[in-house]
């Protein structure tokens, strides 16, 4: 039998009467295991802090997510959002799901490549692209998502000189009833911009209009609004029809579907909340099959959702360095992990569960990374057990953002760890050493440091 | 007179003596023609009665397609041929010849009209009447006289031919053979009122040019009836006199080989029916004996005409032997097109079902299954949704959320309108079944007279349309739940004859969708099994636009690098498109529906690139599934005619051995917006004996403009043809 932890005594305020509507909210559930796995194992093998993904729970997902969509329209296309998680490993598991690549710059559009995505699969979003990478994209066939009106003019002036017609879209904003509504990217469905962009791209000529996209916002609590977006898409694709007999080939509706996460300022959890895959795609689907679109037109469904694919499938474990009292009494504990490896901390209240046997006992704690920073809080105020210096605890659904968005900053980065279909872990980053950033450094002659330690005789 | 009319006059003219034996074969004309010519005023009365009656069926403004076949010719050629024999040429002959020519043409009308209406072949009656009209007419006609070449045959041979003719007459007539062979062959012979052997065996060869297998009935006929007369202790020199021989001979003819298929129940029939043709001719010789008139065909018109009737009330056995539905004029077009129909379309009589949801569905009960589909609610189908791990929800299962088939479309399996519905069951919590509305939510479409689909167990107030809409294939109709007797959620699917919610099912086949077991499969008129997991075929953008042929597009193609070929894509009146090459002269008949192409039927040359491209695109699901294989096989007559194929003829209606199989795999696809491009094998053969007949090995590529490359690999002899952009 393993040995009971300890747990220094402590004092309870006896609370009498009713308790509350929804009991005492507890987040803090046991999780020794990660996919059958002990969580201190694999601290003992790869260090702390540690980035675990499940490749079973990144496919359970993603079949669920296409099984949604599937059964309810005809013909779906998912393209893996990089933005989100561009780690090799993580994208070739959606890619070999048959996912495409969706991808927002040109180091994202060669990182698909090198990952052995075919060109013609990837989708090039985002207001930022160079004309070298306009013209690589263009010759490669990658589909091409127009942003404003000046990449618009410049693509039709590059047409001249590739090798093949470009293959373009539009991303189109549109206000779908929700707030904030993203209208810095694309061209405005309302005011007619989006028609004016389709025009000038039909009356030059010289590009292969191929679909049309948009992307509502992000983390959206609201289904309704994908399908006034999707009816609004429609509408255009008929148009198009109607006005220049050309048959759009699919409508792109982004990403952007909540994942089990709960945003900060949330009253109930996210996982009980947020709408789930079956209530996105019933929205889009029936927007789209109720549609003036004739069903032998109707347009693929693509899709480029990473969050609500990536979330739940990875976790962050970390190691407790110490705890105090502050001085409002409020407990504080201090892990491993930081904000710089942990971005999303700032927007959701991260599910974390300790890995190893408690009493019931919890109290309000503040919960601090390692950084010699202020705003190094992972939570303000969580409900946890009485931890020992060097327990562990489990962050959960840290899957999108936080490989792509972490960095370097006071600390190095950690290892990531793959646990594959076979229940093997597979390391698919190495952590991060000095050289790694040293060696990207160069420093001038007359700033190198002599030792000026003097050598006694 | 057109062009036009000028051909039907003269095709008209050849095939009204054809048509005597079924047939449309020109050579076997020419034979009859020659036959008929041994007494050279019968020949020439011949000629002119066809000339006469065709030449009234124009003035009449008739079908020039029917006066070209020769339908309006054979009875006046017979009625022709027999005064021919009858009487001697004179003026006040020829001048009774144009009347009694007419006549037989309003006849064969009449009888096209009467007998037509049920759907039944008027045979050679209005030659009968028309005949037998003629003869008791001109017994008061003094101006004529009886013909004597029937009766001193030999002083009018030797006036119309000289001692020669006399000589090889009589050299025929002693020749040693047994009485049974030469009354076969003067049978034959007397079909055309010629009597004798010379005519029988030149007629019994153009038989066997036209069709072994209308030979071989020829002579199961005579030999049935020549057993029968034996067993039964008939004075066989009854049999000897012709009329008797030919009413069996042709008798097996029709009956089994040419209105049915010829098979060995066909040859049964045969064996039972040549004793009532005997009693027939018996009695019927006797009654027209009373009025000194020869009974000539109407013991086979009579028995053919009945017999043919009889089969349409069968009520099984409806293929043993089977009806001919489409007459290519040949036992052997008939029985090699049927056979190899039946084996590739056997289901395309039904009315195009398909599937009534979006992706790959579970089968959880199908027909005759151990709960619900029993008695006579036995033909249907159960779908649900399952995942990798084989459960039909998330989850604990606990809400009707959980389950993946809860909530779904549900879609019209075919176009029709809304029949029935029931909109306003509560769904039942998981476990729970309402037995008092059995249905629950249902909505019957209506598809043609006699044909309805019925989906059940739908969610509260999710149907769409109302009552009387109508319905497109393939459009939402309705969301699946979990009502009436439905302790889960799940798409309950059926067909059935009458229009109620409630009413008894039928089998009824599912037109085309793909099973995965492990492996994709594709099914073409199949039923669904328990267990299956299958979907409607999902069209792939680049196969479809590759396989689209629409009337009035050329297809243009390069051959090995050099060689500049074009296709043009035609149709005719029936709507059949078919490509057609102008410089080979061949003509590919082919079919599709958006979810499968496929080739009916080859014509023409058979080393064209059209021929190859007819091979190896034999039949192609549209839509790519990885591994896929589809077999097929082709009639004996796609190989040209060889001492196999003539071997074959003789035992077709036993067995085709000549079975050359087609198989079509998908190797590869490349994803692209644009049109995907895909990889196809497809594989002919044919062996026999150690022989290889026919060994293509071809690569099909497609693109997003269709088709891009073929290359065909004939027994080591390659070929590239590299197709122009399509639009």
């Amino acid at each position: 039998m393993e040995k009971k932890q300890y747990e220094r005594p402590h004092i309870i305020k006896l609370n009498t009467g009713m308790p509350a509507k929804f009991g005492m909210m507890n987040d803090s559930f046991l999780m020794t295991h990660i996919e059958g796995i002990p969580v201190k194992d694999l601290i003992n093998e790869h260090g702390s802090p540690l980035f675990v993904i499940s490749e079973q729970v990144i496919r359970n997902t993603f079949r669920k997510a296409y099984k949604a969509f599937n059964t309810r329209y005809p013909k779906v296309q998912f393209a893996w959002s990089y933005k989100t998680n561009y780690l090799t490993a993580v994208s070739n598991i959606f890619h070999q799901e048959g996912a495409w690549a969706e991808v927002v710059s040109g180091f994202e559009y060669d990182k698909a490549i090198a990952n052995g995505i075919d060109p013609k699969k990837i989708i090039f979003n985002g207001p930022g692209k160079s004309e070298e990478e306009l013209i690589t994209a263009a010759n490669n066939g990658s589909l091409i998502h127009i942003d404003h009106p000046d990449e618009l003019y410049q693509l039709i002036n590059l047409a001249e000189a590739t090798l093949q017609k470009p293959k373009v879209a539009i991303r189109v904003n549109m206000d779908t009833g929700i707030y904030p509504m993203w209208d810095r990217f694309g061209f405005n469905y309302e005011n007619g911009q989006a028609w004016d962009a389709l025009n000038k791209i039909m009356n030059s000529g010289k590009l292969e209009l191929m679909g049309l996209h948009t992307h509502i916002g992000t983390f959206i609590m609201s289904a309704n609004a994908y399908g006034i977006a999707a009816a609004k898409l429609a509408e255009l694709t008929v148009g198009l029809y109607t006005k220049y007999n050309h048959t759009i080939k699919y409508l792109d509706l982004g990403g952007g579907f909540a994942s089990k996460n709960t945003l900060k300022g949330s009253y109930l959890p996210g996982s009980d909340t947020n709408p789930g895959f079956d209530d996105y795609a019933e929205a889009i689907s029936t927007a789209l099959l109720n549609s003036p679109i004739k069903p032998e037109n109707l347009p693929i469904l693509v899709l480029e959702t990473g969050r609500a694919l990536i979330d739940d499938a990875a976790w962050l474990i970390s190691s407790v360095i110490g705890n105090k009292r502050l001085p409002s009494g409020r407990r504080a504990t201090i892990i491993d992990a930081g904000v710089n490896i942990l971005f999303t901390s700032f927007w959701y209240q991260h599910q974390i569960t300790p890995a190893q046997g408690h009493s019931q006992y919890r109290e309000d704690t503040s919960l601090y990374g390692p950084l010699c920073m202020n705003i190094d809080c992972i939570r303000e105020s969580v409900n946890l057990p009485q931890l020992n210096k060097g327990d562990k605890l489990v962050i959960h659904n840290v899957g999108a953002y936080n490989i792509t968005q972490w960095m370097q900053f006071i600390t190095l980065r950690p290892r990531v760890v793959l646990i594959d279909k076979d229940s093997q872990i597979r390391i698919i980053r190495e952590r991060e050493k000095l050289d790694n950033i040293q060696m990207q450094e160069q420093v001038p002659e007359s700033l190198i440091l002599h030792s000026d330690s003097v050598v006694f005789p | 007179m057109n062009k036009k009319a000028i051909i039907s006059f003269v095709s008209g003219f050849l095939n009204s003596y054809t048509l005597v034996f079924f047939s449309k074969n020109k050579l076997f004309g020419f034979i009859l023609l020659l036959v008929s010519f041994f007494d050279i005023y019968t020949g020439i009365t011949g000629i002119i009665s066809v000339m006469i009656t065709n030449a009234f069926a124009m003035l009449l403004g008739l079908n020039l397609k029917k006066i070209s076949s020769g339908l309006y010719g054979f009875n006046a050629l017979l009625v022709g041929l027999g005064m021919g024999i009858a009487i001697q040429p004179s003026v006040a002959f020829y001048i009774i010849l144009i009347f009694i020519t007419l006549a037989t043409l309003l006849l064969t009308l009449a009888s096209e009209g009467v007998i037509g209406k049920y759907a039944l072949p008027y045979l050679s009656i209005p030659f009968l009447i028309s005949i037998w009209v003629a003869i008791i007419a001109t017994r008061s006609y003094t101006g004529l006289e009886s013909g004597e070449s029937g009766i001193f045959t030999m002083n009018t041979m030797f006036i119309r031919g000289g001692p020669v003719l006399v000589d090889l007459y009589n050299w025929f007539n002693d020749l040693n053979w047994p009485i049974y062979v030469k009354t076969y062959f003067r049978s034959l012979g007397a079909i055309i009122f010629q009597y004798h052997l010379l005519a029988g065996l030149l007629i019994a060869v153009g038989l066997l040019l036209y069709s072994r297998i209308a030979f071989l009935f020829s002579v199961i006929g005579f030999t049935c009836a020549w057993l029968f007369y034996v067993v039964i202790g008939a004075d066989i020199h009854e049999l000897d006199y012709s009329f008797i021989g030919f009413n069996h001979i042709l008798t097996a003819i029709a009956i089994g080989s040419f209105f049915t298929i010829a098979s060995k129940w066909s040859m049964l029939w045969i064996v039972l029916i040549t004793p009532v043709v005997s009693m027939l001719i018996t009695a019927s010789v006797q009654i027209f004996g009373i009025y000194q008139l020869p009974v000539y065909s109407l013991p086979f018109n009579s028995v053919v005409l009945m017999f043919l009737y009889s089969l349409k009330f069968r009520e099984r056995m409806t293929t043993k032997p089977e009806i001919v539905s489409i007459q290519h004029f040949s036992p052997e077009k008939n029985l090699y097109a049927t056979i190899n129909s039946n084996e590739r379309f056997r289901g395309m009589l039904y009315f195009p079902l398909t599937l009534p949801y979006f992706g790959f569905r579970y089968v959880a009960q199908a027909y005759n299954g151990d709960i619900t589909h029993k008695d006579e609610w036995q033909h249907a189908l159960d779908f649900v949704i399952k995942d990798e791990n084989g459960k039909e929800f998330e989850k604990q299962g606990l809400s009707l959320n959980d389950y993946y088939c809860y909530n779904k479309p549900v879609l019209a399996p075919a176009d029709g309108w809304i029949q029935d519905l029931v909109n306003h069951v509560e769904d039942n919590e998981p476990g729970i079944t309402n037995m008092e509305q059995n249905w629950g939510n249902s909505v019957v479409i209506k598809h043609s007279e006699n044909l309805y689909s019925k989906v059940s167990h739908l969610k509260k107030e999710s149907i769409l349309f109302p009552k009387g809409a109508f319905v497109q294939r393939g459009q939402v109709i309705a969301y699946s739940g979990n009502s009436g007797r439905s302790p889960f959620p799940h798409l309950h699917f059926q067909v059935q004859v009458n229009p109620y919610i409630g009413s008894s099912t039928i089998a009824y086949p599912i037109s085309q969708y793909i099973s995965l077991n492990g492996k994709y499969k594709l099914n073409l008129y199949n039923t669904p099994l328990k267990e299956e997991i299958i979907e409607n075929i999902q069209p792939d953008n680049s196969l479809v636009k590759a396989f689209r042929f629409i009337s009035g597009q050329t297809i243009n193609f390069i051959i090995n690098d050099k060689d500049k070929w074009h296709w043009e894509v035609k149709t005719d009146s029936y709507k059949n498109i078919y490509l057609y090459c102008p410089k080979t002269k061949s003509t590919a008949w082919l079919k599709t529906d958006g979810n499968l192409f496929y080739f009916t039927h080859f014509q023409g040359n058979r080393k064209s690139a059209l021929y190859y491209f007819f091979l190896v695109t034999y039949q192609v699901p549209l839509g790519y599934y990885p591994d896929l294989q589809v077999n097929d096989v082709f009639p004996p007559t796609v190989l040209p005619y060889s001492s196999l194929r003539l071997l074959q003829d003789f035992i077709a209606s036993f067995n085709i051995f000549i079975r050359p199989v087609f198989s079509l795999r998908f190797l590869k696809r490349q994803e692209d917006m644009a049109g995907n491009t895909i990889l196809i094998n497809s594989k002919v053969n044919f062996r026999c004996l150690r022989y290889t007949f026919l060994n293509i090995d071809s690569q099909i590529i497609l693109n997003d403009s269709g088709l891009y490359q073929i290359t065909i690999n004939n027994e080591g002899r390659k070929e590239i043809y590299k197709f122009s952009k399509q639009d």
